[in-house]
Formats: C-alpha cells, structure tokens, sequence
C-alpha cells in the first residue's frame, strides 16, 4: 500500500510508534488576533521567543562553567543577569495569565536553535 | 494482529513525519490562520485537525 | 470563478494530463506552464485536515510522481486559490522550482531513525563520574549570581552529559550515511529516547549501496534500535518560500 518501505526489527515497532508520536507535532499554535485577544497573543508570542533567548543564554552560560571558561567575577555577573531574567519572565508571565506550557508555540526553524 | 497494527501506525508516522512541515511554503493572499502574527505557517494552511484525529486507528483496536 | 486546488508538488513535465490514482483514491491534475507542472487535485474547501486517509491519500500521489517524475514536493495542506495563482506561481518561481528539480533529479531521500535506551543511558551517566567538571565553589554558598549559576549547573548537567552522548553516538551513524548521500540532514533527541532522526538525498541508483551501510551500522550499534525508511520524494530538502498572488 505504501511503497516507501519501513524497515525495522518487529519488536521495536512499539516503541519506535510511541516516540514518534511524541515527536510528531500537536496542533499547531494559532494565534488569535481577534480583539479580545491580540494583547495575550502578542504576549504569547514575545514570551517564548524571549524564553527561547534566556535558554540559549542560559545553555551558553552552563557550558562554559563545565569548561571551567569563567572567571568567579563572571559567574557571579552572568549567573545575577540570568536569575534576573528568569524572575522578569515569571512576572510578565503572570501579568498575562500565562502558564508556562503556553510559551511552547512551535518557533519552527527558530526553535530548531535549541 | 498486533505487529500488523504496529507497522501500519509506524507507517502513518513515517509518512507524518515526512510530509508535515516540510516541502515548498507557498503563501498567498487567501490565508485562514491569522498571517499577521503567525510565525511559523507561512503557507495557504489549512485549519488542521488534532493529532487525536490523526491515528483513530491507532487508539481504537 | 475561481477554484480552489490542492497543491502536491511541482513536476518537470510541461504535459497537462488528468490521472485517476486509485491508491490516492482521487482525480489529479497537472496544470503546465513554461516546461513545470503543478500537480493538484480539486479542493472542496478548507476543511481537509490532518485525518489519516488524506495523509495516506497524499502520500501516495506523491510515491506515484516520485516513480515517474521528478518532483519537488509542496507543503501538505496548502492550497491554491485558482488557475491564475498556479499561472503567477510558475511566471514568478519558475526559474527556482527548475533550479530545485534539477537538484532533485534521479534522487530520492531515505530517512533513518535510532532509538536508545535512555535509562540505561542515564545510568551509565551516574555510575561514570558524577558531575565531571570541578565546580569551582559549593552551590550552596557565595553570592547570589554563583549560587543561581551553580545550581543550574548541577540541575543541567545531566541533561547536557546525556546531549553530549547522543552527539557522539549520533556522528558514528551519519557520517558514513552521509557520506553515501548528496545531502543530509540530522536532528537529535527529539524526544529522550528518539535520540536520532536522519533525512539523506541520494541518487536512486545509490540506494541499495545506502542500505547495505545502514546494515553494517546497525549490526554494529546493537545496543541501538534502527529504522529505515524510503525511498521518499525529497520532503526534507525542498525548502524554498514562495508568495503566491499580486503583492
């Protein structure tokens, strides 16, 4: 029925359905812009590409004091800029009625940068 | 049989995996999603159904 | 009046045919212009959705272009809004649809996926040495920003040990699958026990070559599970942005 062969050991099909589902994308996010919601929508939408920003920082940050690449002068300073930033974004979060689930709007090629 | 179930599921997310989100965008005038603030679907998209509605197969036996 | 068409792909046959494929379960057409063709079939209205039958329905116009064509696939799910948005589409991107076909021609892409064992993988992880890195200072005391650091450290480091893996494991399976390929793509822990996704473009008379290095990967990384699958048309590859209509 399908010509593109599917190759793979029986036993394995199970799993290999299981995390594909998981992989495979739900809904995808539309963004409503009617009055009542272009405020939360807008919000929405700067939230998680400003959430997707504090993680690059954040993955950046991590994997330079795993080399030991920071001085104590700038683990204090990067570590103070990230604590901040996290605390903002808990904060406009709130102020928006956001929950964190909500800022995971698929960034497509965007979103690929984690 | 449960390995036949099992390949055909395997298949529609092979098949999900490779066509969605993938391919040539093609963006027009007619747009139904709000093209203002959407980021991602850039193309003529198509009000899509959930993934619950993709693989009825896959949760009735 | 205009009617509403739902686009599958662009072909490089300049010959307007209507074909009923009944695998497809459904009447295509392809509309030619200037040496292209955009293979469509009637859309009754917005409403196809992401229901299993049309996934398979799709798929198949698509497996049938790939046998007999060269084609560049489109977006699922988009549709045009009449003839004249096809003729505009080929007047305006048809010196890029000809550029991609070229690329495509006589190829096909495969797709491999590995699962681990991401228990075993985490395990393994714990019982190596814990946390590698000297940490210069104790969470627990110092200033704010070192502790706010350090404790995220501790809190990440897993993760990032567990990333680390996977990369590595990840280039022992595609450098020798891209190697046998044009193109390839990679994208790893999609979920934590999907740690790999491969999408290769390869010309067709490579792909028995493919697959026997596919074999040899996989008796050669059995603590990993594989899967293979192909040949499709070039879904990963086709990555061009058009703008359909007058702006």
């Amino acid at each position: 029925m399908v010509k593109a062969g599917i190759e793979c050991e029986p036993e394995y099909l199970e799993e290999f359905v299981q995390e594909m589902e998981r992989a495979a994308p739900s809904v995808p996010q539309k963004i409503k812009a009617d009055p009542e919601n272009v405020e939360q929508g807008l919000a929405k939408l700067v939230l998680t590409i400003v959430e997707l920003l504090r993680k690059l920082m954040e993955k950046q940050a991590l994997r330079r004091v795993e080399r030991g690449a920071l001085t104590d002068e700038e683990i204090e300073r990067v570590g103070l800029t990230l604590m901040k930033l996290e605390e903002k974004l808990e904060e406009l979060k709130q102020v928006f009625g956001l929950e964190d689930e909500e800022l995971n709007i698929d960034l497509g090629p965007l979103g690929n940068l984690m | 049989m449960e390995s036949l179930t099992e390949q055909k599921n395997v298949t529609l997310l092979e098949i999900l995996d490779h066509v969605l989100d993938k391919g040539v965008v093609i963006k027009g005038e007619i747009i139904i999603s709000v093209a203002d603030v959407d980021l991602v679907y850039l193309g003529l998209q198509l009000v899509l159904a959930s993934v619950d509605k993709v693989m009825p197969e896959i949760w009735d036996e | 009046m205009n009617k509403l068409f739902y686009l599958y792909g662009i072909i490089d046959s300049a010959e307007s045919f209507t074909l009923t494929l009944p695998e497809a379960g459904r009447e295509i057409f392809n509309l030619a212009d200037n040496g292209l063709g955009m293979v469509v079939s009637r859309a009754g209205g917005w409403e196809a959705g992401l229901l299993s039958e049309n996934l398979y329905a799709h798929n198949a116009v698509m497996e049938y272009l790939l046998e007999h064509y060269t084609v560049l696939p489109v977006r699922y799910g988009t549709i045009v809004a009449g003839e004249k948005e096809i003729t505009d589409l080929i007047n305006c991107y048809g010196g890029e649809f000809k550029r991609q076909l070229h690329r495509f021609r006589g190829k096909v892409e495969m797709g491999v996926k590995v699962l681990w064992n991401i228990e075993q993988e985490q395990k393994e992880y714990r019982e190596s040495e814990t946390s590698g890195v000297s940490i210069i200072q104790e969470p627990g005391s110092g200033s704010p920003g070192h502790r706010y650091l350090l404790n995220k450290y501790q809190e990440k480091a897993p993760q990032m040990q567990l990333r680390r893996k996977a990369e590595q494991a990840a280039a022992l399976i595609h450098n020798p699958l891209a190697a046998r390929s044009e193109e390839a793509c990679r994208s790893i822990l999609r979920t934590p026990a999907l740690m790999f996704s491969g999408a290769y473009l390869l010309d067709r008379r490579n792909v028995d070559g493919f697959r026997a290095e596919y074999q040899h990967l996989k008796k050669n990384l059995p603590k990993y599970k594989f899967l293979l699958s192909g040949p499709w048309p070039a879904f990963s590859f086709a990555n061009i942005n058009c703008m359909a209509g007058s702006e």
